[in-house]
């Protein structure tokens, strides 16, 4: 085959199909695609189908940042696909696995082109292909034929004998793959049409078509044009039909075909992307702001969506990785910025004992620096059904106030309590004073802190919860006092200001491999699947949740911690395996099989 | 294609007794099979493979259903506790065609996560679209079943006050193409009303499934019970009718679970270790799921590394 799969670039709609707040149903090689726009105009192709139960995805509801599943509401970004919400578990983040398969889409000649192949290359250009201007092309109406691509091509060519006008005029052709140019003169003029095929099954071809404007054509002629074309392709399908070319009817076939595998299931998450700093400013004693934004294009809506209480991670200039809260809500554009682009706004605290990654951020990230940092990441997050007493220690106040900036535009019940060492030292002012319920706790002594925390604790109303961050003898108070009242601990969200995930009740274990004879360290904060992954064992992982069962490893030895529920309790009972991106150990060595 | 034993010699519904006029022959299909059947004056079921009357099946009625085999059922037939309470009514509340393989209508039966978005109004309604963690069981004799499952409901069911509620449910699940519902009976605390579901496997990818409610509500006549059951289903129809494909995956990884999902993972598994092939989704990298049987220690010469 002479086509490259960097080359497999087709049409699969008109730009003007991908209406606002619309999903468009697309077909491309028998592959379903769901195509929609977002409201910041970047289009979306993705396989047609639900990550969870496999309802179309064109039957759900484009949000505008999101497209939102009908079946059980399970809420997939623009851009990256990435599940952001599951109701079911709406506290939960969904697992990075769980993503649309998306696919390389592109905006050029009016149509919306896709590759199921490759995330890179470009469509067919007109201007460099056949030196065709693009802005006097206008697109004609697109036509479904019941034949394979190949035979379509060859079926266009006798377009010229049913147009009417042109009879048997000097038409000369061109044609590339997916691609043909019929052009002549007519009246003194130049002419030229060009068809651009989707092969969206294998027996059904749609036939895109352009138009070469000349500049001297009015509004009439163009009306006049789009009813010949109408005439020709209707005329050219009834003789094709006619002659027993083609079917008049859609040929039956798979109804199914699932999208081609992706080349490679880790990148969607890993990716990091370029931002640049439009603005740094202090935002109190020893606080900076930073606000970013995509630096390219093809990354325009990447800090668009996020839940408050996300974070990103960020590469300091330093070269260490590290998490920082999103301090804005959802869809902000930086003024700074001058490109209204959606962005977002960290604060960072400079950490003098830290690893040194606060510092590198203070001294090293200006104005116009650019950074690469990951999309936004959401292990910290509002139930949707309850209020919220929201405690922030220090610098821990960056999700809340996205938290709260969000539950008050939500019109839903929360308060903000914000401890701090001094009046200084209050970040955010601006954003603070916009919140109808927002409490500042000013240097308080831990004695007095503690006092404060169990009037607010106390006071907690059935239908809240609570959620905290801050330094880590601020979320042990909390945690305690939240005990001591009676506020059972299911209710009580919190993250540390590092943005570590909790594994509160989390220990490190052993594990010794019996056949690779390896003995690994599985630390308090990871789990197995990931200890054992990055030793290079062949692990494959799905759900992330102990749901689905692929990440099990037999277990020869040691105790196992159950936390899944795909086993039964007869067969955790037995403890022969684990599943391994949940389950930890009893013992503190455990072997597998391995 | 052979179709496997488990579900060839198994029993299954093809109307709701109460709607099949005596006398009349009428035509269905049943694993691809065409049937014809019919009932006499006294109720009694008939079936035949069609155009073929000397080719008869086995029949039977039984839970105010037709039910038909065409193979040669060994297992005993599935009991129904509730059937044998005399204060019950039993109500059969229609039979529905939908163009999806039967297994993906029982799991959807078997779902509550989606109550808020696909019954919104009635069984769920936004923002109270978490689902608590609940048991799943198999039983000794096989039944699957799902329990302490709780949903808040705004109208669970036809005699539902208005202000809604927690509703309490049990699933199970007795045969791959038979399941129940257990839930809160808001006059009788100690008791639930029960609904079967009994799927006709049609083809692979159609099934026509047949509802009998055993119901304590005595306030509400036959016709709302009827008419409350048909808006439900007519909701999820929709959506079972876009599942793509319209088969059940039983491979991890096609389709991705969440922990609210356990019983259809539950479920998958039951149909997967009972070697249930027909209706199911077979990509080419299809691998059976993971089994705890399959991992069990290795035998004492390969272990004591």
């Amino acid at each position: 085959m002479a086509v490259s799969r960097a080359e497999q670039w087709f049409p699969v709609a008109t730009a003007t199909d991908l209406v606002p707040r619309h999903v468009f149903q697309g077909e491309l090689n028998d592959v379903e695609l769901a195509l929609w726009r977002d409201d910041d105009g970047c289009v979306n192709a993705w396989e047609n189908r639900c990550m969870h139960r496999s309802v179309r995805l064109s039957l759900g509801v484009n949000t505008g940042r999101r497209l939102r599943c009908q079946y059980h509401g399970w809420q997939y970004r623009s851009g990256d696909g990435q599940c952001v919400v599951v109701p079911a578990a709406s506290q939960t983040p969904p697992p990075a696995s769980v993503s649309a398969r998306t696919f390389a889409v592109a905006e050029q000649h009016g149509l919306i082109w896709a590759n199921l192949y490759e995330p890179t290359g470009t469509p067919l250009n007109l201007s460099e292909h056949w030196q065709i201007q693009d802005d006097s092309q206008h697109p004609l109406r697109s036509f479904v034929l019941h034949g394979d691509a190949a035979s379509v091509t060859d079926m266009l060519l006798e377009y010229q004998h049913c147009d009417g006008q042109l009879g048997a005029s000097a038409v000369s052709t061109q044609s590339t793959p997916g691609a043909l140019s019929l052009s002549w003169t007519e009246d003194g003029q130049a002419q030229r049409v060009v068809f651009m095929l989707q092969p969206a099954r294998r027996h059904k071809t749609i036939v895109h078509t352009l138009l070469t404007v000349p500049p001297t054509m009015n509004e009439q002629q163009l009306a006049r044009w789009e009813l010949r074309h109408n005439q020709t392709m209707n005329r050219l399908r009834q003789r094709l039909v006619e002659s027993g070319r083609l079917s008049h009817m859609p040929v039956p076939g798979q109804e199914f075909v699932p999208a081609p595998p992706r080349e490679s299931t880790s990148r969607a998450r890993a990716r990091m992307f370029e931002a640049r700093v439009t603005r740094r400013y202090d935002a109190a004693e020893g606080i900076v702001a930073f606000e970013l934004e995509p630096e390219n294009e093809a990354d325009v809506g990447a800090l668009a969506d996020f839940m408050p209480g996300a974070h990103i991670d960020v590469t300091t200039p330093a070269d260490s990785v590290r998490q920082y809260s999103i301090v804005s809500l959802p869809g902000e554009t930086n003024a700074s910025g001058g490109r209204n682009v959606p962005g977002i706004t960290l604060g960072v605290k400079r950490e003098e004992d830290s690893r040194g990654g606060s510092i590198a951020m203070h001294d090293g990230m200006h104005a116009g620096h650019r950074c690469r940092i990951s999309r936004p990441k959401n292990h910290f997050r509002i139930a949707n059904n309850r209020g919220a007493l929201m405690l922030a220690g220090g610098i821990g106040m960056t999700p809340l106030v996205s938290m709260a900036q969000y539950m008050q535009a939500a019109e839903r019940n929360y308060a903000l309590h914000y401890f701090v060492r001094s009046e200084a030292h209050v970040a955010f002012v601006e954003r603070l004073e916009r919140l109808a319920h927002y409490m500042p706790h000013i240097g308080l002594s831990p004695q007095d802190t503690e006092a404060q925390l169990k009037i607010l604790l106390a006071a907690l109303d059935d239908n809240s919860d609570v959620y905290v961050c801050g330094p880590r003898p601020f979320l042990d108070a909390v945690v305690n006092i939240a005990e001591q009242v009676g506020v059972s601990n299911d209710r009580v969200h919190f993250e540390l200001f590092s943005n570590t995930i909790s594994h509160a009740n989390d220990e490190a274990f052993r594990v010794r491999l019996a056949r690779s004879d390896k003995e690994l360290e599985v630390p308090a904060n990871q789990s197995l699947a990931d200890v054992l992954i990055d030793h290079g064992c062949a692990i494959e992982t799905s759900c992330e949740q102990g749901v689905c069962g692929t990440c099990m490893v037999p277990v020869l030895e040691g105790e196992v911690e159950h936390r899944d529920v795909y086993l039964s309790a007869d067969e955790k009972q037995a403890n022969s395996c684990m599943q391994s991106c949940v389950s930890r150990a009893k013992s503190s060595l455990l072997i597998l099989d391995l | 294609m052979r179709i496997e034993s488990v579900i060839w010699d198994e029993w299954y519904p093809v109307a709701i007794a109460d709607d099949l006029q005596p006398g009349r022959t009428c035509k269905t299909q049943l694993l691809g099979h065409g049937i014809e059947y019919g009932c006499d004056s006294e109720g009694k079921l008939t079936a035949w493979h069609a155009g073929k009357p000397e080719q008869q099946c086995r029949t039977q009625t039984r839970y105010l259903t037709h039910w038909v085999s065409l193979g040669d059922p060994q297992e005993p037939f599935f009991e129904v506790p509730e059937d044998a309470e005399p204060d019950r009514r039993i109500v059969g509340s229609g039979s529905m065609s939908v163009h999806v393989s039967g297994l993906r209508a029982i799991e959807n039966f078997l779902d509550m996560a989606h109550f808020p978005f696909v019954h919104d109004g009635y069984l769920g309604a936004e923002p109270y679209t978490d689902v608590e963690p609940y048991t799943v069981t198999t039983e000794a004799n096989g039944d699957l079943y799902a329990r302490d499952c709780r949903f808040f409901q705004p109208r669970g069911a036809a005699s539902a006050e208005d202000g809604g509620g927690d509703m309490e449910y049990v699933y199970r699940v007795v045969r791959p193409f038979v399941a129940f519902l257990y839930k809160t009976n808001p006059v009788y605390p100690d008791r639930m009303d029960a609904i079967g579901l009994f799927v006709q496997p049609v083809s692979e990818e159609h099934c026509i499934a047949h509802t009998v409610l055993f119901y304590l509500d005595n306030d509400t006549e036959d016709h709302g019970l009827r008419l409350f059951q048909q808006t439900i289903f007519g909701q999820d129809l929709m959506i079972l009718s876009n599942e793509i494909p319209r088969t059940l995956p039983l491979n991890p990884g096609f389709e991705m679970p969440v922990r609210a999902d356990a019983m259809s993972m539950a479920y998958r598994r039951w149909l997967s270790d009972r070697g249930v092939n027909y209706g199911t989704y077979r990509d080419q990298g299809s691998q059976p799921l993971p089994s705890a049987r399959s991992m069990s220690r290795p035998a004492a010469s390969q272990g004591g590394a």
